[in-house]
């Protein structure tokens, strides 16, 4: 006897097969999907597919407001996804941690050095106001995060926002990383004048004559640019603790940037769990208890990255540590693993950063 | 690694339209159901397929063949980058079918338990909806018409996930 003539229906040939596939076969097609705004419009397509589309495990998403401008800031707290951040709290957060150290830090940082006084105005209203929620408040992306908490099983998920920033030129070269176990231990901002692969710079060899002045005017907008993209970054660190409370089978999860300026990710379901079980020992007042950060500014003049092929010329750092951290602890930014690095320019970066902690910490200077 | 040797051991499948293919066995083992049956010794030297209709199957053919030909990722370390593209290349020209065929492919490969065929179909119709509105996804894989969400479902489904229809 044969088992395979008599398990199967008779319908070779037949153009309506697909409603033959077995629910596995279709969950494996909506798996290879991955792009959110496809798999919610499959929910639409028929009954099944509705029920299947919501066992997918693995999700990317990719926010532009670009398409979806219609920002709304006084949005209304009843319509925020079920979430462990209310608006409020973002907004405290925000408010304690970032904007009120850039106010004293700023004021210690440019006034006594060699900054001429005009210069102690914000160089672009725009970049300084930029209204770091607005983009997370815009209905559509409410909307895409209420219906990604649907889906439950998801075991891997890939975020992309655009920047908060608005009114940044594009050309200008920067990039950010944060380090964090439970609390935020530090965020460090890189951003160099000019970037070259090796080959070009050897051509016009005069470029290692002369040490470059730093161009203070230019770093200061690197550092509007660089606190910026700290609000970024934290607001960025809480969408993701808001997943991984969010999801219980969540193994790899990732907030990344639209231009690639930074990315936040947590793999792994051990280092989800013991994340989850941190987030679910905060009290509420403790959630919102803020770590005092510290702030450390550099300029390298040149930097040669041999490993990833790049040269780096009037390189600006930003350093922001939390307050109860030892001094000089860079371990976390001395070994970083350049095969971790989703392309060769983020190689080069994450190259810099380590150059620098290693060969020019005494370029570093701590703001008190 | 047998290629065309004619002292190697054939299987012979038989289609649902009564075509017989003779195949090496190496590559009929690319299929883990054949495989099953014949390490079961439950396997005659004619296999019939009463599902599989012959352009179903020798399509099917045509990839065992070159996925058996080819190394295979877990031979060893440093396996030669140019047969992977290779085969990727294939594998992609193989793809280029119409959807009932696809279907066809996937739901034999399913039953023949040929994993990264089954991968590669799923691949290859996920990248043919990736983007499309529900009508043209139902038109692209023929679903049927009576087969909608009631206009409740679908009002519920509409607003739930509003932002993916903006």
């Amino acid at each position: 006897m044969f088992p395979f003539t008599k398990t199967m229906p008779d319908e070779s040939g037949d153009c309506a097969s697909f409603s033959h596939l077995p629910d596995e076969i279709v969950l494996q097609i909506f798996s290879k999907l991955i792009d959110f705004k496809t798999l919610c419009v499959c929910k639409l397509v028929s009954p099944r597919f509705n029920q299947i589309v919501s066992q997918v495990d693995t999700i990317s998403y990719n926010a532009h407001p670009v398409d979806h401008p219609r920002f709304n800031i006084n949005t209304s707290d009843s319509t925020l996804p079920d979430s462990t951040l209310p608006k409020n709290r973002v907004w405290s957060l925000i408010n304690d941690i970032v904007l009120k150290p850039i106010h004293l830090i700023c004021s210690t940082l440019f006034t006594p050095i060699r900054l001429p006084a005009i210069l102690l105005n914000p160089v672009s209203p725009s970049l300084t106001h930029a209204d770091p929620v607005s983009v997370y408040q815009s209905e559509s992306f409410l909307s895409a995060v209420k219906s990604l908490h649907r889906f439950t099983r998801l075991k891997s998920l890939r975020v992309e926002v655009p920047s908060s920033l608005k009114g940044v030129d594009n050309r200008c070269l920067f990039k950010w990383k944060m380090n964090f176990v439970n609390r935020i231990d530090s965020y460090v901002f890189l951003s160099p004048n000019l970037i070259s692969d090796t080959k070009g710079v050897y051509a016009c060899r005069n470029v290692y004559d002369a040490e470059e002045q730093e161009d203070m005017v230019l770093s200061r907008k690197k550092w509007d640019i660089g606190m910026d993209c700290f609000q970024d970054a934290v607001l960025r660190r809480w969408m993701l603790l808001d997943y991984i409370n969010h999801f219980p089978l969540l193994e790899d999860v990732s907030v990344n940037d639209t231009n690639k300026r930074g990315r936040i990710s947590v793999s792994g379901g051990r280092k989800i769990a013991e994340l989850r079980i941190w987030l679910n020992s905060l009290s509420e007042t403790t959630q919102n208890r803020i770590d005092r950060p510290r702030a450390s500014v550099g300029y390298v003049p040149l930097l040669e990255l041999p490993v990833s092929g790049y040269v780096m010329k009037g390189v600006f750092l930003l350093l922001v540590e939390r307050d109860d951290l030892p001094d000089n602890n860079f371990d976390s930014f001395l070994n970083i693993n350049l095969n971790d690095s989703e392309d060769k320019k983020e190689s080069a970066y994450n190259e810099a950063i380590m150059e620098i902690f290693r060969k020019h910490r005494e370029r570093i200077k701590r703001l008190s | 690694m047998s290629t065309s040797s004619s002292s190697s051991k054939k299987i012979v499948l038989k289609s649902a339209d009564n075509e017989t293919f003779e195949i090496d066995e190496i590559v009929a083992l690319e299929s883990q159901a054949i495989k099953n049956m014949i390490e079961d010794e439950c396997a005659d030297n004619v296999i019939p397929l009463g599902n599989i209709d012959s352009k179903t199957l020798s399509k099917i053919i045509e990839y065992c063949k070159k996925h058996a030909e080819s190394p295979k990722k877990d031979d060893n370390a440093d396996i030669d980058e140019k047969a992977v593209e290779d085969l990727k290349s294939f594998d992609a020209e193989f793809a280029k079918v119409d959807m009932p065929l696809i279907q066809d492919i996937l739901m034999a490969a399913n039953f023949l338990n040929i994993d990264n065929l089954i991968g590669l179909m799923c691949r290859t119709i996920a990248d043919r909806i990736k983007g499309k509105t529900p009508e043209e996804i139902r038109k692209i894989l023929n679903i049927n018409k009576n087969d909608l969400l009631s206009p409740e479902q679908e009002a519920k489904a509409r607003e739930e996930n509003s932002w993916a229809f903006d």
